[in-house]
């Protein structure tokens, strides 16, 4: 392993791979500042761009756009109170009322550093977790990805934001999309009533439509807003012993959004609430978060961009999405012919390789970038929207048209674009259809081979332990939600 | 209010709409297509192989689970209190919206026609003044900059071949 990630940091001093890690840097926080973009739309938004790049270079630039994004919704939530990202709405708690109290550059300086911190130790845990976990699953049957596959389902619904029967509902619209195509195994078309839909729905221009297009919709929604930004001084001037203070927060966020970023569906915003609340509960006084305590900054910042490497383990031991960025990079990946796997690390070891050495040389690259451009990116926050908006449709349709050199996913582009706009206005989430178009296929194929294998008999899937285990979970996470509402509408019908 | 502190009912051009209805509307549509799913599902063609579960077997699993879940959000369109806060959905600046969508559609549709760059060179300055840009070297820097962006990066470096 040690030899395989020496070549990866070799891989790193080719210079296509250099200005990917850089340019995947600068322009995840350039679009992590931006209020409404996030990690997932930018990295979206790039895919197009790494067509015909060489693999190595086009990941590494993908996943340092990542990190970098996921960190950028932190400096207007600071600043003008209003994150970049989901996985920002905590450290505004804390880090609005620091600079508001003209601690600005201190609130800047810690969320900077910890998400370095963070995102450090979570790649240490993912280097040394995936490679384990890539090997254990090249164990996995037909059965077991399929109950594998089938457990990431059931938490993308049960786990989305807002009402769990929404997300539910977008899983299914999301499944039903993937089913769309010729049958994998007897090549009958299904719902295909063009020979342009037999290989399915492209998945990049679904989700240009889906995050890109409805985002410029929205953006059209908003009136031209000038927002005045609180003055940054002092970024440079903390001492290193505040950190010293937090270490006991910073370390168990690392862990704990590392954890979660694992979770198909759970993501960065989860993870980032999760530590936040953990670090409230075990803080000794609790009652100053929310009024402008680092520590509160520290252990949301550390927690999202902990996640990050989170997402990207069962991604690349598995095959599974941690998140829906992840899943946009499964595209990425399948674009350039690499099937991300237990394989992965067998065929293509460079790239998971690579991934790991650009994020041990890229994160300190991303914290210095961070302290050196802070005033930069609070101006990019002001960009007006009508700019944006015209760009990102421009770049969305490019990029659409380019992945096939024909209009057809254009107008999938389009579809999908007007689709999730409408979902978005009726509070249904958007991120369980992504990841039912990249994890259906897997689910049914594996099914109908395990079924194929056993001849017909479903208790495969019981006689095997682990997919025994996973099917057990993938229960129990579904009919919690329903089992709590039932239980909250029956205590509220007894108080009534 | 919206998220943002807008005042939505006294912005111009904003169209107010009933969540509910709209939950009720989406959960029908999609009660419809559910239900032609299943039925379809149930017409695919069996296996030969009768160890497999042919190709209809999967859609009409997600069929069954999309017409229940569709049930379940027609029941939460229906349970929304009329004039609640929850049952507003408003879509500010609703022209530029209906707009955006027309002209995003005109440009994928007549690309082929008059081809890529003509058909850019129109709409990225029409989405701009959709946006509310009124700056007319706003509008012409971001075109012409957008136009040569997507000329070396796309034409030239990757080699795509634009209509």
């Amino acid at each position: 392993m040690f030899e395989l990630l020496l070549h990866g940091f070799g891989s790193l001093l080719h210079v296509d791979v250099l200005i990917a890690l850089v340019g995947g840097t600068v322009i995840g926080y350039l679009l992590g500042a931006m209020p409404g973009l996030g990690p997932s739309l930018g990295v979206a938004l790039l895919v197009p761009f790494t067509y015909g790049v060489d693999p190595v270079a086009a990941m590494v630039g993908l996943v340092a756009l990542y990190a970098a994004a996921e960190y950028g919704g932190a400096i207007t939530a600071i600043l003008i109170n209003t994150p970049g990202t989901a996985a920002a709405v905590a450290t505004a708690w804390d880090g609005y009322p620091m600079a508001c109290r003209g601690e600005a550059g201190f609130a800047l300086n810690v969320s900077i550093v910890t998400s370095g911190i963070g995102a450090l130790i979570s790649t240490a845990l993912l280097i040394f977790t995936a490679v384990p976990l890539s090997e254990f699953a090249l164990s996995f049957g037909p059965a077991e990805y399929c109950a594998l596959g089938l457990f990431g389902l059931s938490l993308i619904g049960s786990l989305s934001s807002g009402s769990a029967m929404r997300g539910l509902f977008s899983l299914f619209i999301g499944l039903a999309v993937a089913l769309i195509g010729l049958d994998p195994v007897s090549g009958v078309p299904r719902f295909a009533p063009m020979p342009e839909l037999f290989e399915g729905i492209p998945l990049v221009p679904a989700l240009l439509g889906l995050y890109a297009i409805s985002e410029v919709l929205y953006m059209l929604e908003q009136a031209v807003v000038r927002r005045e930004s609180m003055p940054i001084s002092g970024i440079f001037a903390v001492p290193l012993r505040t950190y010293r203070g937090m270490t006991k927060t910073i370390t168990v966020s690392s862990v704990l959004g590392y954890l979660i970023g694992v979770i198909p569906g759970a993501g960065a915003s989860i993870a980032s609430l999760v530590a936040y609340n953990e670090a409230k509960r075990t803080a000794k006084d609790p009652g100053s978060f929310g009024k402008g305590n680092p520590e509160g900054v520290a252990a949301s910042e550390t927690a999202n961009n902990a996640a990050v490497s989170g997402a990207l383990a069962p991604l690349l031991a598995l095959g599974i999405p941690g998140s829906a960025t992840a899943a946009v990079l499964i595209g990425a990946l399948m674009i350039q012919g690499i099937q991300p796997g237990p394989l992965l690390f067998t065929k293509n070891p460079e790239i998971p390789y690579s991934i790991f050495a650009s994020l041990l040389v890229g994160i300190p690259l991303m914290v210095l970038v961070g302290l050196c451009g802070a005033k930069l990116w609070v101006k990019v926050a002001n960009v007006p929207a009508p700019i944006l908006a015209a760009i990102i449709t421009g770049i969305s349709l490019v990029g659409a048209y380019a992945s096939q050199n024909s209009m057809f996913p254009v107008y999938i582009t389009l579809g999908f674009g007007l689709l999730g706009y409408l979902l978005r206005k009726a509070d249904v989430p958007l991120a369980p259809i992504v990841l039912a178009l990249v994890l259906a296929p897997m689910v049914e194929t594996n099914y109908r081979r395990a079924m194929l294998t056993s001849d017909g008999n479903l208790s495969i899937f019981l006689t095997s332990p682990i997919s025994l285990v996973l099917v057990l979970l993938a229960t129990l996470s579904l009919g919690l939600p329903a089992w709590r509402a039932y239980r909250q509408q029956r205590r509220e019908g007894a108080v009534a | 209010m919206s998220a943002t502190g807008m005042n939505l009912r006294a912005t111009p051009m904003a169209l107010h709409l009933g969540k509910a209805l709209f939950r009720r509307i989406l959960a029908m549509v999609s009660l419809t297509l559910f239900t032609w799913m299943a039925w379809s599902a149930m017409h695919f063609p069996k296996s030969l192989n009768t160890a497999d579960v042919g190709p209809g077997e999967f859609p009409l699993i997600v069929a069954v689970g999309g017409l229940l879940c569709s049930l379940a959000v027609l029941v939460q369109g229906c349970s929304i209190r009329e004039g609640s806060e929850a049952a507003s959905m408003d879509v500010a600046r609703a022209w530029s919206v209906a707009g955006a969508v027309l002209v995003i559609g005109a440009y994928g549709l007549l690309m082929p026609l008059l081809g890529f760059y003509a058909c850019t060179a129109v709409a990225v300055p029409v989405m701009l003044l959709l946006g509310g840009e009124r700056k007319w070297l706003r509008l012409l820097l971001v075109t012409v900059g957008f136009l040569v962006f997507v000329y070396f990066c796309f034409d030239r470096l990757l080699d795509v071949q634009f209509p």
